[in-house]
């Protein structure tokens, strides 16, 4: 029988570890870009693209962050034999995955 | 893209996010306003920006939170079921709603939360219930938290959590419609009492997941501000030692009220603050 108590507080490390490297990782991806955005202005177009695509990336990487925290959720319930946490998890995730299609359906249909 | 305009993104978006910060809340609800008023931005692309900045406030700050056990992950999954529905809602209703309206209702959600902020000094634990406990016991969601002042665990239970999801539709509604975080509309005893930061970001992420494939998300914007953020963030939570609770309140309010009647202005099409290109 896992302790409840060890097992929450394994899983709030484990969160804590995604949102603080993820943090980091998404924040540099986006000076990075930003940077060579700002470079780019005074030195070329193609550069400032490649940095506005690179700035992207770092948001992209900031939205993705809670997604993973949910996927990694999930799994840790799914382990623990806690099925309908794991199920709660699972549903979230998808109804942001129903978010994110719903902007793929708006950005046919609103512009 | 120029270096000046990114650093006023970077910098109105460190204000806000560490303003925010020392409230245990996302900045975002400053963002908005002063992108649309003082940056000329449109409504659209300020909201893109300001849900990036609610992730990145509430990532970055969650994470000492989950280290001292001051959260409830298991009640966090259980009400985010709610959240993320109602931002469902918010994206279809951002995308189809007038302007002029996101301007309104934004100035009415400023002044319920200027009235929130008041509110808190006389806010006390929330331990009151009737029905829903059977749920709440079953999945286990009661928990404890340590009291900073005694060092000891103080044991709480999850009442009427029905009511509790219907508040959280509503509040992920808003958080999507309108860009903020929905810290801004939760009850502020559970947020003061029981510090359970529900959502790390996940009913943010399901609107910016939206408004990034539909374009809204500009990174010439958004970059600068998801920067501010993060910094904002920690000197936010720095600063929340340094600045009297009373002071801060007074700030607060202040603030959004101001933003407030500056909204309500732009939403009958009278712009105080025209920027010149």
């Amino acid at each position: 029988m896992i302790d409840p108590e060890a097992a929450s507080t394994r899983l709030d490390t484990l969160l804590a570890r995604i949102l603080q490297y993820g943090t980091w990782l998404a924040s540099s991806v986006v000076f990075i870009g930003v940077a060579t955005a700002l470079f780019g202005a005074h030195n070329g177009i193609r550069m400032s693209q490649m940095g506005r695509s690179v700035a992207s990336c770092g948001i992209a990487l900031f939205i993705l962050m809670p997604i993973v925290r949910v996927c990694a959720m999930c799994a840790f319930f799914a382990f623990a034999r806690d099925r309908r946490l794991a199920l709660i998890a699972a549903f979230v995730l998808i109804i942001l995955a129903a978010g994110i299609g719903l902007g793929r359906v708006q950005r046919r249909t609103l512009r | 893209m120029t270096t000046g305009l990114s650093l006023w993104f970077f910098a109105v978006s460190l204000v806000a996010s560490a303003l925010g910060g020392m409230l245990g809340m996302a900045g975002g609800i400053f963002i908005v306003p002063v992108l649309t008023t003082f940056g000329g931005i449109g409504v659209h692309e300020a909201i893109g920006a300001s849900i990036v900045s609610v992730i990145a406030c509430s990532c970055s700050s969650a994470a000492p939170l989950l280290k001292r056990g001051l959260t409830n992950v298991r009640l966090a999954i259980v009400l985010e079921t709610a959240t993320t529905l109602g931002a469902l809602t918010g994206i279809v209703l951002n995308g189809v709603l007038p302007v002029s309206f996101l301007f309104l209702f934004f100035a009415l959600v400023l002044l319920l939360s200027a009235y929130q902020m008041l509110a808190r000094r006389t806010a006390t634990a929330p331990v009151t219930a009737t029905n829903g406990e059977k749920w709440a016991s079953s999945l286990r969601l009661d928990s404890s938290y340590r009291d900073d002042v005694t060092g000891e665990r103080v044991p709480y239970e999850v009442k009427r959590l029905p009511v509790g999801m219907s508040l959280m539709y509503g509040a992920g509604l808003v958080s999507a419609l309108l860009g903020i975080g929905s810290g801004v509309l939760k009850i502020p005893a559970m947020d003061t009492a029981l510090r359970l930061p529900f959502m790390i970001g996940v009913t943010a992420a399901a609107s910016a997941g939206a408004y990034f494939v539909r374009g809204d998300i500009v990174p010439a914007i958004a970059g600068p501000v998801a920067l501010g953020s993060v910094v904002g963030a920690l000197v936010g939570a720095r600063g929340l030692l340094l600045l009297s609770n009373e002071r801060l309140r007074t700030l607060f309010v202040t603030v959004l009220i101001l933003l407030a009647s500056q909204m309500l202005l732009r939403a009958f099409g009278i712009h105080v603050f025209q920027r010149s290109e």
